[in-house]
């Protein structure tokens, strides 16, 4: 079984955003939908084309064949204006709308004086840009931010109620967190957790297990070996941050020595030397034979809210 | 000799491979279960990615698994519109004796962008016949949209007891004799890769039944160990020319500079030098290799290890 939430607006969990468009709502309404991943663009507008009874149309700005903005326009117009046999109308989706914009900014302009519905989504900033917003105007600028706890919480409520399950409430705050305000991640992760019923969720995120590994690398335990270079580096700059507050003098320049090596390693690992690495896991490794820390302190602790602050 | 070891030893079940605990539990959860979500596999080489992944697909799919089941390659065709047309093809039509079909991308970190947004649209589209299953070695690599809508398994990189008993599994049934000491150097010089160390164990023991640590390290680099042995001692004793003339020796029988780096590095490791002075070697060693990999002389780097070795 792989979950899916159904496309109604009483599971759209932004109340904010949602009164906004439906206070705003009519025949011609266009939007521009801006946020990250997985906050519930799409989702939006697939529950507003099911509540005003409209037919769902999503096209990708990345693959769209027509050449030209005549051409372009065209499509747009001939879906919008057109209704299919049981009389409904159509709503226009269009995903990656920055690369539309790309191509033609004037495009914006001319769809914005369309008769129908279109929402436009996006990940990247431009509309906010004051140079771009002539071409926009006529179109709302819908904004999302990443989920809250609150509103994943309340999603994974949802799903629990959904698919008559209920979960230990660790394991909710495990799935949330692990979904770093993505709903995909979340919806993904508790479907997995249904699956298998392992609560180890494999984090999408290389900066998670971070701080348990600087604290029993500076405890002087072996670390394991990272897999990929991206984790090393990650790790390095805490750590760049961390043995200074543990260590004295003469073992933190040797240490803040092997860190520099292991960077500039670093640098061309990404270029497939995977045999680089082997020298780097050996490096970070030796730092904790030689200088061991009986308490280590940090100072940095995670702080879940940087990912859900607005 | 007839068959390569990497196939004889390829896992055919979940029971069979090894180290990877977690990533296979779950695996194993889903293939009973016959719900198979979209999937990312990540994780170094060698750790057994591509063996889960077709093992998922046979236990998963039913017996005609291969109908249902695509795979692509970074070696075949990535172009954009090949990959396009190839999923559509497959997708299209509704899967024979299953409730899914099983796309594997191997090697996914080396689609661009444009083909990532690409797979991202046909996840959605195709959703409903087609699982995806990615297989990357850096996870930084696939953009967020492709992460956030798969399930993560990780493969982590196997450490010593799991490649100790694979090397105890192949030697039972091959016959061979091995002794703690190479298998640590088995270990050593592969890093948990295991298609390396198979192939390692088979080219060694096409030579000999008794695999050794010498055996080991001699096929790896066909370097005479007492040399680097000499080597390290005349350096370390201060005595740079005579460290030097040893050198001049390996690379005069025609010995690559990498051999020589990689045969230095797994000397220094196993050896009983001092960890300071350990630890300040490996340096010395990685930033040669850095240099050669970025374009310096061998020779000239070669030396310039010894030469500071012999200041200490």
């Amino acid at each position: 079984m792989v979950i899916k939430i159904p496309y109604s607006l009483e599971f759209f969990v932004n109340k904010k955003v949602l009164d906004e468009v439906l206070s705003k709502f009519n025949d011609n309404f266009k939007a521009i939908l801006v946020g990250p991943n997985g906050v519930g663009k799409t989702f939006l507008a697939r529950a507003i084309a099911n509540k005003f009874n409209l037919n769902f149309i999503s096209l990708d700005a990345y693959f769209i064949e027509e050449e030209n903005r005549e051409e372009i326009l065209d499509k747009f117009k001939r879906i919008i204006s057109s209704k299919s046999l049981d009389g409904k109308r159509n709503l226009l989706h269009i995903t990656n709308a920055e690369k539309l914009f790309a191509v033609d900014p004037i495009i914006f302009q001319k769809v914005a004086t369309f008769e129908g519905i279109v929402f436009f989504e996006t990940n990247s900033d431009f509309v906010f840009f004051s140079k771009n917003k002539r071409y926009i105007e006529g179109i709302e600028v819908i904004r999302f931010f990443k989920l809250t706890f609150y509103e994943l919480r309340k999603i994974l409520n949802n799903l629990e109620k959904l698919n008559r399950v209920e979960i230990p409430e660790e394991i909710e705050e495990k799935i949330i967190l692990n979904a770093h305000g993505n709903a995909h991640s979340l919806i993904n992760d508790f479907n997995s957790f249904l699956i298998t019923h392992s609560y180890k969720f494999e984090s999408r995120n290389s900066e998670d297990n971070l701080f348990d590994s600087i604290r029993s690398l500076l405890e002087g335990k072996e670390l394991g070996y990272f897999l990929t270079a991206d984790e090393a580096h990650n790790f390095i700059i805490w750590l760049n941050e961390e043995l200074p507050l543990n260590m004295k003098s003469k073992a933190l320049i040797l240490a803040l020595d092997s860190l520099s090596y292991v960077d500039m390693l670093l640098t061309r690992v990404k270029e497939g030397n995977w045999h680089l690495l082997k020298y780097i896991n050996q490096l970070i490794n030796m730092i904790s034979y030689i200088h061991p820390v009986d308490k280590p302190k940090l100072t940095y602790k995670i702080n879940y809210n940087i990912y859900f602050s607005r | 000799m007839d068959t390569l070891w990497v196939d004889k030893y390829r896992p055919k079940s979940f029971d069979d491979v090894v180290g990877q605990e977690e990533a296979v539990r779950k695996l194993k959860a889903m293939a009973e279960t016959k719900t198979v979500q979209h999937l990312l596999f990540s994780g170094p080489p060698g750790v057994g990615k591509t063996t889960c992944a077709l093992i998922l697909a046979k236990e998963s799919l039913g017996e005609n698994w291969q109908d249902n089941f695509m795979q692509l390659n970074a070696s075949d065709d990535r172009k954009l519109i090949t990959i396009q047309t190839k999923v559509k093809e497959f997708s299209r039509s509704k899967p024979l004796n299953s409730s899914f079909k099983i796309i594997f991308l191997d090697e996914a970190d080396s689609l661009t962008t444009e083909a990532q947004q690409a797979l991202r649209r046909m996840m959605e589209d195709y959703g409903e016949n087609c699982r995806f299953i990615f297989s990357v070695n850096y996870q930084s690599n696939i953009i967020e949209a492709i992460q956030s809508r798969c399930v993560i398994i990780r493969f982590k990189s196997l450490d010593k007891s799991a490649v100790f008993s694979l090397i105890d599994k192949i030697s039972n049934s091959e016959n061979l004799e091995i002794d703690e000491e190479a298998k640590e150097a088995l270990f050593n010089s592969t890093m948990g890769d295991l298609r390396r160390l198979i192939n390692l164990m088979q080219s060694i023991a096409s030579v000999s039944k008794k695999i050794t640590a010498e055996l080991v390290y001699k096929s790896l680099s066909k370097i005479n160990l007492d040399k680097i042995d000499k080597i390290f001692k005349s350096a370390l004793s201060g005595d740079y020319l005579s460290s030097k003339k040893e050198l001049d020796d390996i690379i005069s029988q025609g010995v690559s500079p990498s051999e020589i780096i990689n045969a230095m590095y797994n000397y220094v490791i196993n050896s009983d030098i001092a960890v300071e002075k350990k630890i300040k070697i490996i340096e010395l060693i990685a930033e040669a290799d850095y240099r050669i990999i970025v374009g310096a002389t061998p020779l000239i780097q070669l030396n310039a290890i010894l030469a500071k070795i012999t200041e200490w």
